[in-house]
């Protein structure tokens, strides 16, 4: 039995803080406002456990090993996605308009980019690894995507993003930079860069689950909804002002002529 | 060969550099109320297109050709200095009233329960647009000191209009003023 890495304090370190936020999430009663994240902690920490399992009994350099590590990690790939669904919703949503607007452009960008992550792993199929880390890093450009275009969304048209939410979408952003480089640094150099990979990939876990701990450090309150404007403000005021912008920008050329 | 690709490489990257940031970062004339309360925004009256008399009478090109016969060149050189940092100081002061209410605009979108796609995505261009003249207005004031009252009063009177119909919505009659409306939120 090789235990390699597990032997390693951080990785011990890391687990004990993914149980920790988990739970110190239930115990918050995130599941009522963000099920799907609260639900997506606790299948970390599981996961985790199970793949610890996995490795002190098979071995870190065998067949199950590898396939339970990257099978899991689809899965949780898939629920970070959820989860990214999760936080727009949460930010967006109380302003209909807009939130309308978000699930149309957001949905378009999500498509595109998991569309160019299938495209580039299929034509990085020279090892299962590349073909594996491949599709990874387009998954992760897809999750730093989606989530840097929804705070652009809520920068632009001023809403509020609640501190722990911002909290949570910077250590999912944060880890999923960080998966980006690293899987393109894997890709090139493959086995001799595998260990400190593994490091890099825990490490920056760790640092997202800082965040994720100062975000569920306190109960989330319940979204409180704006006033909403009569329709017909919008209906009167922005065709005008876009058509004045029109013109102003007219103006503004003539000027340079 | 490969020196050139660099060469070519890194002036695009430079060119992109440049054109995000000045796409990205904020006029200057947004700088001073990007952290003002959006309750408060039509408190903030949009002035400085009502003294564009003024400055197009001080930039009048009839009273500026007189003086020059009559001043020593010294004197018409800062004349002149003066009048170019009048014409800079306006359309900064215009830029900023067309930033203040395009940010009630998009307030305004934020709290409409639909917005419609189009409409949205052209403000999006448009104001792209703006940022981009709005900048090159400003170099072009700085390298030639130049540009006529008309065109001035033209786009004063532009941004005049605009801050009307802004003002015209925010007392729309078949619902609160939307100050109210904005504090309710």
């Amino acid at each position: 039995m090789h235990h390699g890495l597990l032997l390693n304090p951080r990785w011990a370190i890391g687990l004990s803080l993914e149980i920790a936020v988990a739970l110190l999430a239930i115990r918050r009663r995130l599941f009522s406002e963000l099920p799907i994240f609260t639900l997506y902690l606790s299948l970390v920490a599981l996961v985790q456990i199970g793949v610890w399992g996995v490795f002190l009994t098979s071995g870190l350099n065998s067949r199950a090993s590898f396939w339970t590590y990257w099978d899991t990690q689809g899965i949780l790939v898939f629920f970070r996605a959820m989860v990214i669904g999760e936080l727009a919703r949460r930010i967006l949503s109380p302003y209909e308009g807009v939130w309308a607007l978000a699930r149309m452009v957001l949905s378009t960008v999500a498509v595109i980019l998991l569309i160019v992550a299938g495209v580039t792993a299929f034509q990085n199929q020279h090892t299962l690894i590349t073909f594996i880390s491949s599709l990874e890093r387009g998954l992760e450009f897809a999750v730093i995507g989606t989530l840097g275009l929804t705070i652009l969304f809520s920068r632009y048209y001023e809403i509020e993003i609640e501190r722990p939410v911002m909290l949570i979408a910077i250590g999912l952003i944060v880890y999923s930079s960080i998966a980006v480089g690293n899987s393109h640094v894997l890709n090139n150099w493959l086995g001799s860069y595998f260990n400190i990979w593994a490091e890099i990939r825990n490490d920056s876990f760790v640092i997202a689950l800082l965040f994720w701990l100062a975000a569920v450090w306190k109960p989330l309150a319940a979204r409180v909804r704006p006033t909403l404007l009569e329709p017909a403000v919008y209906g009167q005021m922005v065709p005008a002002m876009n058509f004045q912008l029109r013109q102003l920008n007219g103006r503004l050329s003539e000027m340079l002529r | 060969m490969i020196s050139t690709i660099i060469i070519v490489a890194f002036s695009l990257l430079l060119l992109v550099g440049l054109s995000a940031a000045l796409l990205v970062s904020p006029l200057r004339a947004e700088a001073d109320f990007r952290a003002m309360d959006p309750s408060k925004m039509e408190g903030l009256a949009v002035s400085h297109f009502v003294n564009c008399k003024q400055v197009s009478r001080a930039l009048a090109e009839e009273d500026y050709a007189l003086v020059r016969t009559r001043l020593p060149r010294q004197s018409s050189t800062r004349m002149r200095h003066e009048r170019r940092a009048l014409v800079r100081n306006y359309v900064v002061q215009l830029g900023r009233d067309f930033a203040r209410i395009d940010r009630l605009a998009r307030i305004v979108a934020s709290l409409s329960p639909s917005v419609n796609r189009t409409q949205e995505f052209e403000r999006l261009r448009l104001e792209l647009q703006f940022r981009c003249l709005y900048r090159l207005v400003l170099v072009r004031l700085s390298v030639s000191g130049e540009i006529s009252a008309e065109s001035l009063a033209r786009l004063a009177n532009l941004v005049g209009a605009f801050a009307r119909r802004v003002e015209a919505a925010m007392t729309w009659k078949e619902t609160p003023p939307l100050g109210d409306q904005l504090l309710g939120a």
